[in-house]
């Protein structure tokens, strides 16, 4: 008996430290947000959305347009809950509301319901963003949900919030992410043609592989598969987006750049009117420089994306992205970017342009099958630890026939010289002043009402933006 | 039973008198919160100071941690700058 107590005591001493000596790792609650404030002065900001291109849409490119000036702003709060390192889930959610209130589609049907910005607020306006369970199983981490994924073409394919599995391989100096995201399910949205759930539908399929040949040198390739057999215009694609793409830095000098190629087909469908037999041939080419100067750091960028010069052959020659589909419940925004080049009103960039109503004349990378060439200058500069400004400017053609067709007209779209300057108030609290123009070029000759020169394009915007 | 009950506390006591709670680093100390999630109690960072403290953590390099724990700060470093980027970001 005494034997078997002293063994209880020991093996209760035993569990009781090996408990307590090493503490359970802590569950985490973390809480992160943003709260960004704009205030606009603009005739081409008009408190829509980042719709997919206003390239031709000759209203918001008068003779003589009148300035919109409004205030929005744009909250989110994101909550992970964290067991381990090993394990967590991600939420994050979105609030947008434009003072005064607006009464857009995605609140309900037109004109039933608001957004939070009209007197006594209670507008239903809270947007999931992101809902995902990410989890490690060495070496692959995996990721289930609705979840964030911006492509290695600097986002110029697909870069949004989207609905997928997908796993991040890291062996040895190699990565590879593999994804399928379901864009659309066409029984989900009540289209008709699917005879039952999963039969008609939008999905991406994603490899994007990396190899650190070094530190400094890394290279890519990807390939990405757009099967898109909705059955709607627009559908019945199996569309596959082929890249290189690599980066490297020399000293000061930092270079990036991809090479893509798409190939696929569209196959007749008489039933849609539009689906008829097409093939794809669309590329696009991407080289970027940064090098450090002075107080900050020296850009310049060039976007090439192939464009379509008849659009009633058989043969689309021009750059395909993914885009959100009409009549799907979507809010029609555009889910392309591309941020490097510093544009304002030129080209969609998420970076200084992230809140809910951006126009851009350049909404998707495909231009709306124009394709597009776009080179950049800018420099961003840390004058104090609290006090920044960057400028830049940008250089815009289409690379197949511009909307004009009175003669002179040419390719070239416009000139922007944008410039924002900021301070920190806090840590997490920055303000900050935009200001963009854009000269619009040849390719806008006569576009406006009465066949005059459009006015051009010009933005001011206040900006307060809290992040923590 | 008695001595039953002296052992079972001491042990007890042993195995507790480890503190649990988050203490200032010196400089030659690990920061167990930020490199394993032990001791944060009552901890709750905005996420540029958690950049910023774990960047000065990175920045203790070899003398205070291991090749294999400075990895970890640094995936660590990242993924709360992507978190960073993804409440900036723009997109619906």
């Amino acid at each position: 008996m005494k034997l078997n107590k002293k063994l209880v005591v020991l093996a209760a001493a035993g569990a009781l430290s090996a408990v307590t000596a090493f503490p359970a790792m802590a569950f985490e609650n973390e809480f992160h947000g943003l709260y960004k404030f704009k205030a606009i002065v603009s005739n081409l900001d008009n408190g829509g959305t980042a719709a997919n291109s206003t390239f031709s849409v000759p209203t918001l490119l008068k003779e003589k347009n009148q300035a919109n000036n409004y205030m929005e702003q744009r909250a989110r709060v994101m909550y992970i809950a964290k067991a381990s390192d090993d394990l967590k889930l991600v939420t994050h959610f979105e609030l947008d509301a434009r003072f005064g209130g607006t009464n857009g589609a995605k609140y309900g049907p037109v004109g039933t319901s608001t957004d939070a910005g009209s007197l006594d607020a209670d507008g239903v306006s809270l947007e999931t963003k992101q809902v995902y369970l990410d989890f490690n199983l060495k070496p692959t981490n995996f990721k289930v949900g609705i979840l964030p994924y911006k492509d290695a073409l600097k986002g110029i394919f697909l870069d949004a919030d989207l609905a997928a599995i997908a796993t991040t391989t890291k062996v040895g100096n190699a990565t590879v992410v593999a994804a399928f995201t379901r864009v659309y399910d066409g029984n989900g949205l009540g289209l008709a043609g699917g005879t039952h759930v999963g039969d008609r539908n939008a999905d991406v399929f994603v490899l994007d592989t990396k190899y650190n040949l070094n530190k400094d040198v890394a290279l890519g390739l990807s390939y990405y598969l757009l099967a898109n057999y909705l059955p709607q215009a627009g559908g019945d694609i199996m569309l596959h987006t082929l890249s290189l793409n690599g980066e490297g830095k020399v000293g000061p000098l930092s270079l990036s750049g991809f090479a893509a190629t798409q190939m696929g087909t569209q196959k007749d469908n008489p039933a849609v009117a539009g689906n008829s037999k097409k093939q794809f041939h669309g590329y696009a080419l991407n080289a970027a420089a940064k090098v450090a100067i002075g107080p900050g750091a020296f850009r310049t960028a060039a976007l090439f994306t192939s464009g379509d010069g008849n659009a009633a052959d058989k043969s689309v020659n021009g750059w395909t992205p993914v885009k959100t589909v009409a009549g799907t419940g979507g809010s029609g925004s555009s889910v392309s970017t591309y941020n490097e080049g510093g544009m304002m009103l030129l080209v969609r960039n998420a970076v200084q342009n992230n809140t809910n109503t951006d126009r851009y004349i350049v909404g998707t990378t495909d231009n709306q099958g124009k394709g597009l060439f776009l080179y950049s200058l800018g420099y961003d500069a840390n004058i104090t630890p609290k006090f920044f400004t960057n400028a830049n400017v940008g250089f815009a053609w289409a690379a197949k026939n511009g909307i004009a067709t009175t003669n002179n007209a040419t390719n070239f779209m416009g000139t922007e010289i944008n410039v924002e300057t900021g301070y920190k108030l806090y840590d997490n609290l920055t303000t900050s002043v935009q200001a963009a123009y854009v000269v619009l070029g040849g390719a806008y000759k006569g576009v406006a009402a009465a066949a005059k020169d459009p006015e051009n394009p010009y933005t001011g915007r206040l900006v307060l933006t809290y992040a923590f | 039973m008695k001595k039953v009950a002296v052992v079972m506390l001491a042990a007890f006591s042993m195995a507790v008198a480890a503190p649990a709670f988050a203490a200032e680093m010196t400089k030659e100390q690990k920061d167990q919160c930020l490199l394993a999630s032990k001791g944060c109690a009552g901890e709750a960072d905005s996420i540029q100071k958690k950049i910023k403290k774990l960047n000065a953590e990175i920045k203790k390099g070899g003398k205070v941690y291991s090749a294999d724990e400075i990895k970890k700060l640094e995936d660590k470093l990242k993924e709360a700058e992507g978190i960073l980027d993804n409440l900036l970001k723009g997109g619906s």
